[in-house]
């Protein structure tokens, strides 16, 4: 089942959209399961992205055994359903971006990187 | 029938059950006890997870005809034909969520009772403004449309229309682009090209926005752009505040800093910068 991976940073165009490579299925799979090993808290303490600019990443897979069909990333959290799992250190953020460097431009991952501390 | 969704997750469906007759006698008995009537929108999908409140559908091939409700935080949000009402407490979230049974699971059921047990949000703050209006300027324009995020804030409407469709108040599920009816495609992501494209649908450029416009003159909307990158549109609704649609997310009238938008050029823009007020009208056509 292919991983989709939605940069939701844009208002008038297309948000960046694009499908992991099998070797990067398994890494983010990885980072994930860390991730999702820590103690999760209700979707109530998520963090709210700003109506403007970056708004973390969408991850969307249909029938993935190994995930829900939608996972949010933004702002060192992870949330699915009504869970918001700790990332402080946005390392899974940190990740997507550089999976994202062949769909989006300098000056977009150049912006995202500012904000994620890289 | 009465269908009821409670709007409560962000990719899987939402759980969806129909109410029995009973049920049906009982909640429309206890919506006409609401009679308050409030110019304040339910908070609506903020950008946020979580209980965002309950749809309550009929349809219109219904004897009793159609009805479309959003109930959130003791608002009831008749949609454009009817003035919100504003109940004294949550009593009929809770009992629209006491109607369903196995379409909402345990953890979720207990989450949505424990939001609902809880102060709702202030509704006023969340819209960013009041239904007086305070801190918003006057509104010249007759046909500025009303601030009505429940109209754009469903499956079927807010992930294909974006920020110029919401500016032009057009829903055409096309993820509209300036220009773009008219065959004009801006090359590069900056103010003139876009500001141009614009021109080709058919909006005006303004100086600003406080000469009243007539009916039939339309309402004022603004672009700004994020160079190289993005653009992005703003529109003054008929409470005088501005309001917007990034992207593919939720309407809101807050900014960047979760400030109630009264002048665009003078909002927290993230990294876009202001470009110009424009005037728009029914008459526009984008795709």
């Amino acid at each position: 089942m292919a991983i989709e991976v939605e940069l939701d940073i844009f208002s008038g165009r297309r948000n960046p959209t694009w499908v992991l490579e099998r070797e990067q299925e398994a890494e983010f799979l990885t980072l994930l399961k860390i991730i999702q090993s820590r103690p999760a808290e209700s979707a109530q303490t998520a963090p709210k992205a700003p109506p403007l600019g970056y708004r973390g990443f969408n991850i969307r897979s249909a029938g993935h055994q190994e995930l829900p069909e939608l996972l949010k990333v933004y702002g060192g959290a992870v949330c699915q359903d009504d869970k918001t799992y700790p990332d402080v250190d946005r390392e899974l953020e940190k990740w997507l971006l550089g999976a994202a460097s062949p769909f989006v431009s300098d000056a977009v991952t150049r912006a995202i990187s500012q904000k994620l501390g890289k | 029938m009465l269908e009821v969704t409670l709007n409560v997750y962000s990719g899987r469906p939402n759980p969806q059950w129909m109410l029995a007759d009973e049920q049906e006698t009982s909640f429309l008995s206890q919506l006409d006890q609401i009679t308050q009537i409030t110019l304040t929108k339910p908070p609506g999908v903020l950008p946020r997870l979580g209980y965002r409140g309950f749809l309550v559908n009929r349809s219109p091939r219904s004897p009793q005809g159609p009805l479309s409700l959003l109930i959130q935080d003791k608002i009831v949000d008749f949609g454009q034909n009817q003035p919100n009402r504003i109940a004294d407490n949550r009593d009929l979230e809770l009992w629209l969520l006491s109607t369903a049974r196995v379409e909402i699971p345990a953890k979720v059921r207990s989450f949505v009772t424990n939001e609902l047990n809880q102060s709702p949000i202030d509704a006023g703050a969340a819209s960013g403004v009041g239904a007086s209006g305070s801190n918003c300027p006057q509104c010249m324009a007759v046909d500025a449309p009303a601030y009505n995020p429940a109209l754009w804030n469903t499956p079927a409407v807010e992930p294909y229309n974006n920020c110029y469709n919401y500016a032009n108040d057009q829903i055409t599920n096309t993820f509209a682009q300036p220009g773009r009816a008219h065959g004009v495609f801006p090359v590069n992501i900056d103010c003139d090209d876009y500001q141009n494209a614009a021109t080709a649908d058919g909006l005006a450029l303004s100086a600003g926005f406080a000469n009243p416009l007539a009916a039939g003159q339309g309402w004022y909307v603004a672009l700004a752009v994020w160079p190289g990158v993005d653009f992005h549109w703003y529109r003054q609704d008929d409470n005088g505040c501005w309001s917007h649609k990034p992207g593919q997310t939720p309407v809101t009238n807050l900014d960047n800093s979760g400030t109630p938008i009264t002048d665009p050029a003078n909002c927290n823009r993230g990294d876009y910068e202001f470009c110009c007020y424009m005037i728009t009208d029914r008459n526009v056509v984008i795709s």
